[in-house]
């Protein structure tokens, strides 16, 4: 019960932190997205199969809160937790000494797919195609550029903040089973 | 052997990816709508109190870096402020003029608002949508549709959805905002659009019409979404529509909409 609402608790100030903390200190397209970072961690640091629920219930959150069709951060979350879990259990536990350049390189491809993705579902490209996918993508290069640099000096504390939390959760529930 | 099939990861990413495929698909608002409602109401003083905290971090910060022209600042808003003193005089004197005239020629008196003062509290943070939420909601009379405006007659956006306690507000950057304006003075009519939610056009305009640089865009009042006179921002650049039919002009607005702190929700004009 403690580790759902630690979990619970972890996803609510991530939304709360992405609505109405950032977007006060970071321009509109330039802010991290802290609740990618907190997937992208989450993944890395526990089993696939043990966190897709949380993935899931980060995205319908996501949704809910940022006003759009829920599911919508949900696919994509999936779908890049598949992802990381499949690239990760393989080249992290090979490489252990390469092990910071992948994060690296799973929140810049992350964060690049990210703004892919949010500019391609955005209603402008339903009504009108040929002008407006390609011409958005034009226009925010610079702000998915900003993002990618914020995303990668934030990651670390992101990382490092739920390791310590998912080893106390871990104990917790060793505790719980030996007694 | 099918068994063991859904037991694996790929299965499973699959039927989440069809399942939420499905419902982003079908986009039923109806069914999350009372869901939306109660994480709205739960999150709402925690909006508010981690917005405010937000703001006193950044002003200390904004404090702290800025120290060091606070002299200079301080003598140029002196000298501004006298300026503005004179200014304000010389404008009671018209102001006085103009009441009196309106009286002697029997004109009804300028429009005043009823409004709701509202703070920000929330802000979408990928930029793609472009929308700001507001501590103020049903319960204090906040209905779809209604303007918002800053700064006394400055249109940002209007109301799109609304809870108890608090408002989403599409702002005119959203690329599905459309506001029926004018340009102050040529009564030029058009369109202003938001556009890749970066910017605002000034759209469908006559060739024979003739737009400036530098010139006012007003609403117009047409349609009834919004009063008359309500400021959106001035001309930057003049092009042809994409279809050659029309022009448009660019429109640089007159506030920073990333810096929206305190705005005012018409409730009637």
């Amino acid at each position: 019960m403690q580790n759902i609402l630690i979990r619970l608790g972890v996803i609510f100030l991530a939304v709360l932190t992405q609505i109405s903390f950032l977007p006060v200190f970071f321009s509109a397209n330039k802010a991290p997205n802290i609740i990618l970072l907190l997937v992208i961690s989450w993944v890395v640091i526990v089993e696939f199969k043990n966190i897709l629920i949380w993935i899931v219930i980060s995205g319908i959150l996501s949704d809910l809160i940022f006003f759009r069709s829920v599911g919508t951060s949900v696919i994509f979350f999936v779908i890049l937790a598949y992802g990381i879990s499949f690239l990760s259990r393989r080249f992290l536990v090979e490489n252990k000494n390469w092990g910071f350049l992948m994060m690296a390189f799973f929140v810049l491809s992350a964060v690049i797919f990210h703004g892919l993705f949010n500019i391609f579902i955005n209603s402008q490209f339903i009504e009108n195609f040929r002008g407006s996918f390609w011409t958005e993508l034009i226009l925010r290069r610079n702000d998915i550029v900003m993002q990618i640099v914020y995303s990668l000096l934030i990651f670390p504390l992101c990382y490092f903040s739920l390791a310590r939390l998912e080893k106390r959760i871990s104990f917790y529930d060793k505790k719980i089973n030996l007694g | 052997m099918f068994r063991k099939f859904t037991a694996t990861k790929l299965f499973k990413v699959a039927a989440v990816i069809a399942v939420f495929g499905l419902l982003v698909f079908l986009n039923p608002r109806k069914i999350f709508d009372p869901v939306q409602m109660v994480l709205f109401g739960i999150y709402y003083p925690f909006e508010k109190t981690f917005y405010l905290l937000s703001l006193k971090v950044f002003e200390t910060k904004d404090f702290v870096s800025s120290i060091g022209s606070l002299k200079k600042d301080n003598k140029d808003l002196i000298m501004e402020n006298q300026k503005l003193l004179a200014e304000n005089a010389l404008f009671r004197d018209v102001k006085s003029e103009n009441a009196l005239l309106r009286d002697q020629l029997k004109l009804t008196p300028k429009q005043k608002f009823n409004l709701e003062y509202a703070f920000v509290i929330g802000q979408d943070s990928y930029g793609l949508s472009n929308w700001v939420v507001i501590d103020k909601g049903t319960s204090s009379g906040i209905k779809n549709g209604m303007p918002v405006i800053v700064s006394d007659g400055i249109i940002i956006g209007k109301i799109e959805e609304t809870y108890s306690k608090s408002s989403k507000v599409g702002l005119l950057t959203n690329s599905q905002s459309v506001i029926n304006a004018v340009v102050s003075g040529t009564e030029t009519k058009g369109i202003v659009r938001g556009e890749y939610g970066l910017g605002i056009v000034f759209d469908m305009v006559l060739q024979t019409e003739v737009m400036k640089i530098g010139d006012e865009v007003i609403t117009s009042g047409i349609g009834g979404n919004a009063p008359r006179g309500l400021l959106i921002g001035k001309i930057q650049e003049t092009r042809p529509s994409e279809d050659r039919l029309f022009q448009q002009a660019v429109i640089s607005p007159s506030v920073k909409f990333s810096e929206l702190r305190l705005v005012a929700v018409i409730k009637s004009y």
